[in-house]
């Protein structure tokens, strides 16, 4: 509060606590001008001056401190808006960012394994699955989420009656009638489905690899593999238009996932689409890194289709030299069959 | 819940001395005679400052609304550190707590009191006063009037929160 003193109605313009003659100009109070530089410079107490020195050393403290807190926020609200919008890999990447600065942050942890399942990270959901299941999760929300995305990681791991199942069978692979007894006692053993799938696919019996598909996304409506292998499936049948609802299905789960970008961008290509296709194959690339055969190989085919023939070999000539595991061996393989026209791609 | 007013006022000190401070440091910044000033007591007002009567009424409206900027200021960047480690990541340390309980106190004592308000009002209404300072003034006026009503509806105590609490939160908000 402040109070201000009235004019004082004085005999004369002598300065009161000197008695010298008052300072020249339109000031309310007569005082000369020491006093009224004395007044003016009123002491501030030892006592206030301690006080302040310590609210300024606040105030710097602060200042210098916040900038950290304040990316680490960012980066935290960054994270929780990109999961939002399923766009995973954005989330993983700032809540890595968080987990690095804020060690042990629940909300954080707990969104990371999250986006980790989402990505198909599986090396940073075991890392956070470890960290996380001794801890007690209070955010309600947050549990629930949690609780679904490890839900959906089962889909993901070999469990170990699968493994079991399996090793039963070292020479051949299990019969139809073994895997139909496996599906009865396991039925939402969906990794298991998904890889029955595959074996249905490599004997090319498609249309009991689109059954076996359709009723494990009967079951799990947003399984990724599931997804992912009726997508492929459908353009092996060179049904474009119906594998493009399956890839559009997948990315609206999660946006930024460089398979089902790389998918769609095969997709596309099928569809004569191919500037679109190169942009994803392009888009997907950059997600998924070096390491991302499917995509890299994607690009290739989207170079080839956009008439660039010097991108195209100089990538496969790096692929050629980067790819050492068979699986990726075998897809790149398929990609350059279509290149030199022995595999009939699109009409 | 009925809080009787010296309590809080004993409570937040930090921000009633940042207040009277802040009064002072204006008066010197435009050179205008101090003749008493009462950083914090145990009544009504819990302090003062009693300074020459301001013949330039911007200077005047500065000197009463000095506090509203440097507590609002000096109480966000103070528990700008702690307000996200607190309600944001749950990992507050006792340095947080301190730095939240002095930005609330001190940013909760930025509203003028009735009496700067009653300065402002007669400064405006004087003959003489500039437009500009009647536009200003009236509605400073009627603002400070609603902050010192809003105040027995802790409006002030909601006000320090904000501050302290909700701009951090803002910050994030509009930078991510």
């Amino acid at each position: 509060m402040e109070e201000t003193l009235e004019p004082e109605v004085v005999p004369s313009r002598d300065c009161p606590e000197c008695g010298q003659p008052a300072m020249e100009g339109n000031h309310p109070t007569p005082l000369c001008a020491d006093c009224r530089q004395k007044y003016v410079r009123y002491p501030i107490p030892v006592w206030i001056r301690i006080f302040g020195a310590c609210i300024a050393a606040l105030v710097l403290f602060s200042l210098f401190t916040f900038p950290k807190d304040l990316s680490v926020g960012i980066n935290l609200e960054k994270g929780e808006r990109a999961e939002k919008a399923g766009k995973y890999l954005t989330a993983q990447r700032a809540m890595e960012k968080v987990v690095q600065k804020v060690p042990g942050n629940i909300e954080a942890e707990g969104h990371l394994l999250i986006d980790a399942v989402y990505t198909q990270d599986m090396e940073t959901f075991k890392a956070q699955y470890a960290k996380l299941k001794d801890r007690n999760i209070e955010d309600k929300e947050l549990f629930s989420a949690i609780e679904e995305a490890m839900d959906k990681a089962g889909g993901y791991f070999v469990n170990d009656s699968f493994t079991s199942f399996m090793t039963a069978h070292p020479g051949a692979p299990p019969s139809d009638i073994e895997w139909a007894s496996y599906f009865d006692k396991n039925p939402r053993d969906f990794y298991a489905l998904a890889t029955y799938a595959s074996a249905l696919n490599d004997r090319k019996e498609l249309d009991r690899e689109d059954s076996v598909l359709r009723v494990l996304l009967s079951r799990d409506k947003e399984s990724y593999i599931g997804l992912e292998l009726i997508s492929s499936l459908l353009r092996e049948e060179h049904k474009p238009d119906e594998a493009l609802i399956y890839n559009d299905r997948l990315l609206r789960i999660n946006q930024e996932l460089p398979y089902g970008l790389a998918s769609k961008a095969r997709t596309l290509l099928m569809q004569k689409k191919d500037r679109e296709a190169l942009q994803l194959s392009e888009k997907a690339c950059q997600l998924g890194g070096s390491d991302d055969i499917y995509s890299q190989s994607t690009l290739a085919l989207a170079y080839h289709f956009n008439q660039r023939p010097a991108d195209r070999d100089a990538l496969i000539r790096k692929l050629n030299s980067t790819i050492k595991d068979t699986s990726d061996r075998g897809g790149f393989q398929y990609v350059l069959d279509v290149i030199s026209n022995k595999e009939k791609f699109r009409d | 819940m009925f809080i009787p007013g010296f309590v809080i006022t004993l409570l937040t000190f930090p921000g009633v001395i940042v207040h009277e401070l802040a009064h002072q440091l204006f008066c010197r910044l435009y050179k205008v005679p101090v003749f008493k000033v009462v950083y914090f007591q145990m009544g009504n007002p819990a302090g003062y400052v009693l300074h020459e009567a301001v013949q330039n009424k911007a200077q005047g409206i500065m000197i009463s609304i000095g506090p509203f900027i440097v507590n609002s200021v000096i109480g966000a960047i103070i528990s700008l550190p702690a307000a996200l480690p607190i309600f944001k990541f749950h990992t507050g340390k006792p340095l947080d707590y301190l730095l939240i309980y002095l930005g609330v106190s001190i940013a909760m004592h930025a509203f003028p009191s009735r009496g700067d308000a009653n300065v402002i009002w007669n400064s405006v209404r004087e003959p003489g006063a500039p437009l500009w300072v009647k536009i200003v003034g009236y509605p400073v006026v009627g603002l400070i009037y609603a902050g010192s009503i809003g105040s027995f509806f802790w409006l002030d105590l909601l006000y320090g929160v904000g501050v302290a609490v909700g701009l951090p939160n803002l910050l994030i908000a509009i930078l991510a």
